[in-house]
């Protein structure tokens, strides 16, 4: 019988505890009705809620659509969104999701906003922005293929290798007559070829040593010094992201992550079908549109990232127009 | 008296409830990035220690073992610990938003702080009185805070340095640091002899 004082004690113990609490649940934590009207970019709406919840369970309990994936734990920081009014300091919780610009925006995170008093918030569009491409398509579909390879391993271009056909020789015979009394003209003849082919074939390095009359391993040096030469096939248009001092703070890293991300390769790779070749550059001369990239020599200022596909597109239809 | 700073010196100093014992980890290691929020949480800590040892104290000695039950002390502290934060959070929260905004949220995590219910229970093993357990307690959390006061110092440099192994980045160095602090702190061994 010695358990039965324990589990009476104990008994006694949680009652005068759940008492308490609820007093003071009662007394403490109800702030009344309070007013919450929701900004979104194409709406505005309006209710009333109990004061003394989350604004995060507020907002979904009356359809109003935020992302959250911790729920309410402020853990994944998805449900930013910006308190106008009445919402308070921004607390140390929130603030490792903040950028500054944020912060100063009043940006909050909706799990962390207690509703105390009558709200005013927006909500960004980050999410109505992803809603509205797969709404709109956006995308064109048949497109996608071209760089993405998920589910569509069936329609990977093959990978084509250049081969040095005999009109071609007659495009290097071409060349060599336009330099054939030109003293120092290795160079000029290197970029030509290299312009023609997209890179420096071997044979054709041979082919020049010997015309010129100089040793291969001087072509060979000169061929590997510049940057501008490869000696492997390389994709027909070179996109080049910029990651100078101020395209890289505006962003141009995230430029260039989804950029290998769309094409499926790495930077100083090329597209299987060689129609594209990624590098990095460290400056491009336009710091005041950064961020920016450039596609062989035209130059695209203030890029985002929902722009790859238009510009990637561009030069695969320039591609196709060419080829039939 | 002097039996009292005894207890106070041994709770910092020797007998240091985060580095001697390795109590309240959890949020010791994902606290102590930065010096404010480490002190944000070792304000919280001070304030709800010593409250609920207070607390416990008159339970175990008043209520517990003249019923006779004392077996279910555990239970109880838990009870009472995660209650009182509860209540001690509604309040602040109604009548001091200036000290909630400050380390107010910081309460929910020490509901499940073991160092709270650490000082409870060895206030019952070492059977000290009512004072000494208030400053037992006291002395444990100042002694909490100067351990992750040190170690978000520390981090804070390294940070600033940033040559730890990848290996080792985040939980891991934190946990190398909090060792060697730990063993620094064995030469304070000798200084104070407390039961």
């Amino acid at each position: 019988m010695s358990f039965v004082t324990p589990v009476i004690v104990i008994t006694l113990i949680l009652l005068v505890i759940t008492i308490l609490l609820s007093i003071a649940d009662r007394l403490l934590v109800s702030y009344g009705e309070c007013k919450i009207t929701v900004h979104q970019e194409d709406q505005t709406k309006e209710f009333t809620v109990d004061g003394g919840g989350f604004l995060l369970s507020a907002l979904t309990s009356n359809g109003v659509e935020i992302t959250s994936s911790c729920a309410g734990k402020a853990s994944c920081g998805y449900c930013k969104c910006r308190v106008l009014q009445g919402g308070g300091q921004i607390l140390p919780t929130e603030e490792v999701f903040m950028s500054r610009e944020e912060k100063l925006s009043g940006m909050r995170l909706a799990c962390q906003v207690k509703v105390k008093n009558d709200l005013d918030i927006f909500i960004p569009d980050f999410l109505t922005t992803v809603r509205g491409i797969v709404q709109n398509k956006t995308y064109d579909p048949k497109l996608r293929w071209r760089f993405i390879k998920d589910g569509y391993e069936d329609v990977i271009p093959e990978p084509r290798i250049v081969k040095i056909d005999p009109e071609d020789d007659v495009a290097v015979d071409r060349i060599f007559d336009e330099y054939r009394d030109m003293p120092g003209a290795v160079v000029p003849i290197l970029q030509r070829i290299n312009s023609t082919f997209n890179y420096l074939p071997e044979p054709l390095l041979r082919q020049t040593a010997k015309r010129l009359d100089m040793p291969l391993s001087s072509i060979y040096r000169l061929a590997t010094f510049y940057n501008a030469f490869s000696l492997k096939p390389k994709g027909r248009n070179v996109i080049r992201v910029c990651m100078g001092t101020s395209c890289y703070v505006k962003g141009g890293g995230r430029v260039l992550e989804a950029m290998e991300r769309k094409l499926g390769i790495a930077v100083g790779e090329n597209t299987e079908d060689l129609n594209f070749a990624l590098e990095t550059v460290s400056c491009i001369g336009c710091c005041g549109q950064s961020p920016v990239i450039s596609v062989n020599d035209e130059i695209y200022g203030y890029f985002k990232v929902d722009m790859i596909d238009d510009v990637l597109h561009k030069y695969c239809l320039g591609a196709e127009q060419s080829q039939s | 008296m002097g039996h009292l700073i005894t207890i106070f010196i041994a709770a910092i100093l020797t007998h240091n409830i985060a580095l001697t014992y390795l109590l309240g980890m959890c949020p010791f290691v994902s606290l102590s990035r930065t010096r404010k929020t480490a002190f944000g949480m070792s304000m919280a800590v001070i304030f709800v220690v010593t409250l609920t040892a207070a607390i416990n104290w008159p339970i175990y000695h008043k209520l517990l073992v003249p019923a006779n039950s004392q077996l279910i002390y555990y239970i109880v502290f838990i009870i009472v610990i995660a209650a009182s934060v509860q209540l001690v959070e509604m309040i602040m929260e109604r009548f001091f938003p200036p000290l909630q905004a400050a380390f107010g949220i910081f309460l929910p995590l020490i509901t499940v702080n073991c160092t709270v219910l650490a000082v409870s229970v060895f206030m019952v093993l070492r059977e000290y009185s009512y004072v000494a357990t208030v400053v037992f307690a006291f002395g444990s959390a100042v002694g909490w805070m100067v351990a992750i006061m040190i170690v978000a110092a520390i981090n804070e440099k390294l940070a600033l340095i940033g040559n730890v192994p990848k290996g080792l980045r985040g939980t891991a160095i934190i946990m190398i640091i909090a060792g060697i602090i730990a063993l620094a702190f064995l030469g304070f061994g000798g200084m104070v002899d407390v039961k």
